[in-house]
């Protein structure tokens, strides 16, 4: 492995944990916004 | 550059729409609890012996479907005589390793990971009736896998992590596992389900999970289940459903055909794992009847198991493959279509620029 592979693998981490946390976050406030107001 | 453009502007519109998307089943859910009569005590479960079934599935009955079907496929020789040694033990290891690893890696998340980041939120919407769960669950899970699964397509410096999935020319079970392992684990949909199993949709997440991995591994089997759909006039209206709906051998094959000339292949398009839909609504889908002549790449050069396995840790030895030290990063003939010559120089333009 060379840097540039280890700058690859970061990045896709990082694209690996936006597409996590974006629905994630969408999923929870959303639900959390139901428990509080039904 | 015009493609990387183009094709930015295109990602980016279609994850704003896929916002709403995930926000659908959310605010449908809110509108139907929002009315008296449907206020739920009971978050519903299914009947006992499905619960067991699917229970099953996500231990070792996937697994054994998995090798049933593929002594299937091996005895009717529907590998064409290309499974050789080196497809062989990279198809066995891409099978067998990742399921040692991940659930491991999944566990760690649950137990130390989501705690810290969703602290005291366990089972919080375990209130969720077991429908909505079940759409909620299969929305994020598929979705985000389709997104996972196509920017590895439209990005060129993610594209050698997938490459392994698509190298075989040959299609079959263990096409659904073959997979760089670095590709398999930062799956985000694996711990995006885990994370919404953590908040209390676990339920629905076992069947959801069950049902998808059916229908992804019958969509890259050589067994081609959808042909009765085409051939019998009275199944059509069904299989135009089905086509549009879930991922079919016929549209998924074409997926993985090492050419789009032929009029059936769709290398660059058709990304749906479990539903095709999404391929539907952003326009990245071709639907076909037909299966392709060939699969694969066609810059495939047979590279080193081990270097298709876990790429960039271990490189290739071929010279001038993707996977080999200082190889490029996109061979031009996934990518680059033969009838577009304006596109191409584009392509080798920025290709040169991004290596």
């Amino acid at each position: 492995m060379i840097l540039q592979d280890i700058i690859l693998l970061i990045k896709k981490i990082a694209v690996g944990i936006i597409l996590f946390l974006i629905p994630l976050l969408i999923f929870y406030y959303g639900l959390k916004f139901i428990q509080h107001h039904s | 550059m015009r493609i990387q453009k183009a094709m930015a502007s295109k990602i980016t519109r279609d994850f704003i729409i896929s916002l709403f998307i995930y926000a659908l089943p959310v605010a449908l859910m809110f509108i139907w609890i929002g009315h008296p009569d449907q206020r739920v005590q009971s978050t519903g479960h299914v009947p006992h012996f499905l619960e067991a079934i699917f229970k099953n599935l996500s231990t070792w009955g996937l697994p054994a479907i998995m090798v049933g079907i593929g002594v299937v496929e091996f005895a009717y020789r529907l590998y064409d005589n290309k499974w050789d040694r080196n497809e062989r033990i990279l198809d066995i290891v891409c099978f067998v390793i990742p399921k040692l690893i991940l659930r491991p890696a999944i566990t760690l998340f649950v137990l130390k990971i989501l705690p810290v980041i969703l602290p005291g939120a366990k089972n919080t919407f375990s209130w969720v009736p077991f429908g909505w769960a079940a759409v909620i669950v299969a929305v994020a899970d598929d979705l985000t896998q389709y997104w996972y699964h196509r920017l590895h397509h439209q990005v060129p410096w993610l594209w050698r992590f997938h490459r392994t999935h698509h190298s075989a020319p040959y299609m079959g079970m263990a096409m659904a596992s073959r997979q760089n392992v670095i590709y398999t684990i930062f799956f985000s949909q694996i711990y995006l389900t885990a994370a919404l199993t953590y908040l209390g949709l676990g339920y629905a997440a076992l069947f959801v999970t069950g049902i998808k991995s059916l229908i992804t591994t019958g969509a890259h089997s050589s067994i081609p289940w959808d042909k009765p759909f085409y051939k019998y006039k009275v199944l059509h209206p069904v299989a135009w459903i089905l086509e549009r709906l879930i991922s079919t051998p016929a549209t998924h094959h074409a997926h993985h055909a090492d050419t789009a000339d032929d009029g059936v292949g769709n290398y660059k398009g058709n990304f749906g794992n479990m539903f095709f839909i999404w391929d539907v609504i952003f326009g990245t889908g071709i639907i076909t009847r037909k299966y392709p002549q060939s699969f694969g790449i066609k810059h495939y050069r047979q590279e080193e198991w081990y270097a298709q396995f876990i790429w960039p840790i271990f490189k290739s030895k071929k010279a001038g493959s993707e996977l080999a030290l200082h190889g490029p990063m996109v061979g031009d003939e996934l990518a680059v279509p033969a009838h577009d010559d304006r596109e191409e120089e584009d392509f080798v333009e920025l290709s040169q620029s991004l290596a």
